[in-house]
Protein backbone atom coordinates (compact mmCIF):
# COMPACT_ATOMS: atom_id res chain seq x y z
CA UNK A 1 0.00 0.00 0.00
CA UNK A 2 1.75 3.25 -1.00
CA UNK A 3 1.92 6.27 1.61
CA UNK A 4 0.13 9.31 0.66
CA UNK A 5 1.51 12.63 1.26
CA UNK A 6 -0.80 15.29 2.08
CA UNK A 7 -0.58 18.96 0.85
CA UNK A 8 -2.93 22.14 1.33
CA UNK A 9 -0.89 24.97 -1.48
CA UNK A 10 -2.79 27.87 -2.61
CA UNK A 11 -6.21 26.80 -2.55
CA UNK A 12 -5.53 22.86 -3.67
CA UNK A 13 -5.52 20.07 -2.33
CA UNK A 14 -2.82 17.92 -2.79
CA UNK A 15 -2.21 14.38 -2.73
CA UNK A 16 1.28 12.73 -3.46
CA UNK A 17 2.41 9.53 -3.84
CA UNK A 18 4.72 6.94 -5.05
CA UNK A 19 4.25 3.38 -6.52
CA UNK A 20 6.72 0.36 -6.75
CA UNK A 21 6.27 -1.14 -10.27
CA UNK A 22 6.92 -4.74 -10.96
CA UNK A 23 9.82 -4.02 -12.98
CA UNK A 24 11.55 -2.05 -9.82
CA UNK A 25 11.46 1.26 -10.61
CA UNK A 26 8.94 3.91 -9.02
CA UNK A 27 6.59 5.96 -10.66
CA UNK A 28 5.17 9.50 -8.28
CA UNK A 29 1.83 10.23 -8.73
CA UNK A 30 -0.18 13.48 -7.81
CA UNK A 31 -4.19 14.18 -7.32
CA UNK A 32 -4.97 17.12 -6.95
CA UNK A 33 -8.43 18.75 -6.25
CA UNK A 34 -8.39 22.95 -7.11
CA UNK A 35 -11.37 24.74 -6.19
CA UNK A 36 -13.11 26.35 -8.53
CA UNK A 37 -13.60 30.18 -7.82
CA UNK A 38 -16.67 31.21 -8.83
CA UNK A 39 -18.54 28.04 -8.70
CA UNK A 40 -18.91 25.84 -5.97
CA UNK A 41 -16.40 22.69 -6.87
CA UNK A 42 -13.37 21.44 -6.78
CA UNK A 43 -11.85 19.91 -10.69
CA UNK A 44 -9.64 16.50 -9.93
CA UNK A 45 -6.67 16.15 -11.78
CA UNK A 46 -4.27 12.90 -11.52
CA UNK A 47 -0.91 13.27 -13.08
CA UNK A 48 1.79 10.61 -13.75
CA UNK A 49 4.61 12.71 -13.23
CA UNK A 50 6.76 10.43 -15.35
CA UNK A 51 4.49 10.06 -18.39
CA UNK A 52 2.92 13.30 -18.55
CA UNK A 53 -0.53 12.87 -19.71
CA UNK A 54 -0.05 9.96 -20.80
CA UNK A 55 -0.80 7.89 -17.66
CA UNK A 56 -0.62 4.34 -17.20
CA UNK A 57 -3.38 2.97 -14.87
CA UNK A 58 -2.41 -0.38 -15.04
CA UNK A 59 -1.36 -0.94 -11.53
CA UNK A 60 -3.50 -1.91 -8.59
CA UNK A 61 -1.56 0.18 -6.45
CA UNK A 62 -2.61 3.59 -7.86
CA UNK A 63 -6.51 2.40 -8.28
CA UNK A 64 -6.42 1.65 -4.42
CA UNK A 65 -4.89 4.91 -3.34
CA UNK A 66 -7.26 7.09 -5.79
CA UNK A 67 -9.66 6.01 -4.36
CA UNK A 68 -8.68 6.16 -0.74
CA UNK A 69 -7.94 9.63 -1.64
CA UNK A 70 -11.20 10.13 -3.00
CA UNK A 71 -12.67 8.75 -0.14
CA UNK A 72 -10.35 11.09 2.30
CA UNK A 73 -11.68 14.08 0.44
CA UNK A 74 -15.01 13.25 0.80
CA UNK A 75 -14.41 12.25 4.46
CA UNK A 76 -13.64 16.29 4.97
CA UNK A 77 -15.82 17.73 2.36
CA UNK A 78 -19.36 15.15 2.15
CA UNK A 79 -20.87 18.35 0.28
CA UNK A 80 -18.53 18.89 -2.61
CA UNK A 81 -18.81 18.95 -6.23
CA UNK A 82 -16.17 17.25 -7.80
CA UNK A 83 -15.49 17.36 -11.97
CA UNK A 84 -13.22 16.78 -14.67
CA UNK A 85 -13.20 17.35 -18.34
CA UNK A 86 -11.33 14.83 -20.83
CA UNK A 87 -11.17 15.40 -24.68
CA UNK A 88 -12.57 12.10 -26.38
CA UNK A 89 -11.37 12.84 -29.70
CA UNK A 90 -7.55 10.86 -28.51
CA UNK A 91 -8.56 7.04 -28.33
CA UNK A 92 -6.17 7.23 -25.26
CA UNK A 93 -8.48 9.59 -23.65
CA UNK A 94 -11.59 7.19 -24.47
CA UNK A 95 -10.18 4.05 -22.91
CA UNK A 96 -9.04 6.16 -19.82
CA UNK A 97 -12.65 6.85 -19.12
CA UNK A 98 -14.12 3.47 -19.80
CA UNK A 99 -11.27 2.30 -17.25
CA UNK A 100 -12.46 5.31 -14.97
CA UNK A 101 -15.93 4.01 -15.40
CA UNK A 102 -15.30 0.81 -14.30
CA UNK A 103 -13.05 1.57 -11.26
CA UNK A 104 -16.99 3.78 -10.48
CA UNK A 105 -18.84 1.02 -11.21
CA UNK A 106 -17.94 -0.61 -7.88
CA UNK A 107 -18.36 2.27 -5.60
CA UNK A 108 -21.61 3.04 -7.04
CA UNK A 109 -23.61 2.74 -3.72
CA UNK A 110 -21.17 5.40 -2.43
CA UNK A 111 -20.88 8.31 -4.82
CA UNK A 112 -23.05 9.42 -7.79
CA UNK A 113 -21.70 9.70 -11.24
CA UNK A 114 -23.23 11.57 -14.02
CA UNK A 115 -21.43 12.22 -17.15
CA UNK A 116 -22.38 14.42 -19.83
CA UNK A 117 -20.85 13.62 -23.26
CA UNK A 118 -20.88 16.33 -26.51
CA UNK A 119 -21.33 13.86 -29.32
CA UNK A 120 -20.82 16.12 -32.29
CA UNK A 121 -18.69 14.39 -35.57
CA UNK A 122 -15.65 15.40 -34.58
CA UNK A 123 -16.06 16.93 -31.34
CA UNK A 124 -16.06 14.60 -28.76
CA UNK A 125 -15.70 15.74 -25.08
CA UNK A 126 -16.54 14.23 -21.46
CA UNK A 127 -17.34 16.02 -18.36
CA UNK A 128 -18.10 14.13 -15.82
CA UNK A 129 -19.15 14.96 -11.82
CA UNK A 130 -18.73 12.88 -8.82
CA UNK A 131 -20.81 13.90 -5.51
CA UNK A 132 -21.27 11.76 -2.19
CA UNK A 133 -24.99 10.24 -1.86
CA UNK B 1 22.36 -31.38 -59.06
CA UNK B 2 21.30 -29.19 -55.93
CA UNK B 3 24.56 -27.43 -55.10
CA UNK B 4 25.55 -26.34 -59.09
CA UNK B 5 27.33 -23.28 -59.53
CA UNK B 6 24.25 -21.25 -61.06
CA UNK B 7 21.80 -22.74 -57.93
CA UNK B 8 24.36 -21.17 -55.54
CA UNK B 9 24.38 -17.84 -57.24
CA UNK B 10 21.06 -17.84 -56.94
CA UNK B 11 20.35 -18.57 -53.65
CA UNK B 12 22.96 -15.71 -52.66
CA UNK B 13 21.21 -13.54 -54.85
CA UNK B 14 17.76 -14.50 -53.14
CA UNK B 15 18.85 -13.86 -49.81
CA UNK B 16 21.32 -10.66 -50.09
CA UNK B 17 18.14 -9.20 -51.43
CA UNK B 18 15.92 -10.33 -48.56
CA UNK B 19 18.71 -9.47 -45.62
CA UNK B 20 19.59 -6.35 -47.12
CA UNK B 21 18.21 -3.84 -44.35
CA UNK B 22 19.75 -6.11 -42.17
CA UNK B 23 22.74 -5.52 -43.53
CA UNK B 24 22.83 -2.24 -44.70
CA UNK B 25 21.37 -1.01 -41.30
CA UNK B 26 23.19 0.17 -38.27
CA UNK B 27 22.74 -1.23 -34.65
CA UNK B 28 21.03 1.87 -34.04
CA UNK B 29 18.71 1.55 -36.61
CA UNK B 30 17.19 -1.99 -35.79
CA UNK B 31 16.40 -1.12 -32.27
CA UNK B 32 14.55 1.94 -32.71
CA UNK B 33 11.49 2.29 -31.12
CA UNK B 34 7.84 2.88 -33.45
CA UNK B 35 6.68 6.14 -32.77
CA UNK B 36 2.86 5.82 -31.27
CA UNK B 37 0.01 6.87 -33.58
CA UNK B 38 -3.14 8.91 -31.82
CA UNK B 39 -6.36 7.25 -32.94
CA UNK B 40 -8.93 8.88 -33.29
CA UNK B 41 -12.50 7.97 -31.80
CA UNK B 42 -15.38 7.39 -34.28
CA UNK B 43 -18.78 7.68 -33.95
CA UNK B 44 -19.21 3.69 -33.39
CA UNK B 45 -16.79 4.35 -30.69
CA UNK B 46 -19.30 6.72 -29.09
CA UNK B 47 -22.12 4.43 -29.58
CA UNK B 48 -20.15 1.74 -27.10
CA UNK B 49 -19.31 4.40 -24.75
CA UNK B 50 -22.68 5.43 -24.38
CA UNK B 51 -24.00 1.14 -24.01
CA UNK B 52 -21.13 0.88 -21.44
CA UNK B 53 -22.25 3.44 -19.06
CA UNK B 54 -25.72 1.93 -19.99
CA UNK B 55 -24.55 -1.24 -18.72
CA UNK B 56 -22.59 0.03 -15.88
CA UNK B 57 -26.12 2.66 -14.62
CA UNK B 58 -24.21 5.78 -14.50
CA UNK B 59 -26.70 9.07 -15.11
CA UNK B 60 -25.40 10.63 -18.61
CA UNK B 61 -26.81 12.47 -21.00
CA UNK B 62 -25.80 13.34 -24.63
CA UNK B 63 -25.31 17.20 -26.55
CA UNK B 64 -25.95 16.14 -30.12
CA UNK B 65 -25.93 19.67 -30.98
CA UNK B 66 -23.77 21.66 -28.23
CA UNK B 67 -23.58 25.44 -28.59
CA UNK B 68 -20.01 27.26 -29.48
CA UNK B 69 -19.73 28.69 -26.16
CA UNK B 70 -19.88 25.56 -24.52
CA UNK B 71 -17.47 23.83 -26.71
CA UNK B 72 -15.20 26.59 -26.26
CA UNK B 73 -15.20 26.65 -22.33
CA UNK B 74 -15.02 23.03 -22.21
CA UNK B 75 -11.57 23.51 -24.69
CA UNK B 76 -10.38 26.72 -22.71
CA UNK B 77 -11.03 24.48 -18.95
CA UNK B 78 -8.57 21.31 -20.92
CA UNK B 79 -6.11 24.10 -22.64
CA UNK B 80 -5.58 25.45 -19.07
CA UNK B 81 -5.47 21.54 -17.50
CA UNK B 82 -2.60 20.87 -19.78
CA UNK B 83 -0.48 24.13 -19.31
CA UNK B 84 -1.07 23.11 -15.48
CA UNK B 85 0.15 19.87 -15.47
CA UNK B 86 3.25 21.06 -17.71
CA UNK B 87 4.02 23.32 -14.75
CA UNK B 88 3.78 20.80 -12.54
CA UNK B 89 6.04 18.25 -14.45
CA UNK B 90 8.73 20.94 -14.84
CA UNK B 91 8.39 21.69 -10.99
CA UNK B 92 9.04 18.16 -10.52
CA UNK B 93 11.75 18.12 -12.56
CA UNK B 94 13.98 21.04 -10.87
CA UNK B 95 12.41 20.64 -6.90
CA UNK B 96 11.01 16.95 -7.24
CA UNK B 97 8.66 15.14 -4.44
CA UNK B 98 9.65 13.61 -1.19
CA UNK B 99 7.38 10.86 -0.84
CA UNK B 100 8.02 7.92 1.67
CA UNK B 101 7.33 4.54 1.27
Amino acid sequence: MAKVKYEYALGNHVYQFAVILFDGSVVPYQVTFERDLYVDRSNVTLLNFYEGDDNKYFCLDVKETVIRIFNTFFGMFPYEKVYFETDLSHKRNYFKLMKFIRWAEAHSKTYNLIVDVVNKPGVYYAYITITKK
Amino acid sequence: MLFTANNIFLFFRLYSVLLQPFLKAQPKDLFKTKKTVEMETTAADMVQLCAYLDRAGANYTIDTNPSEEKVGKIKQAIARKNQLIKEAINSFKTNGISVSF
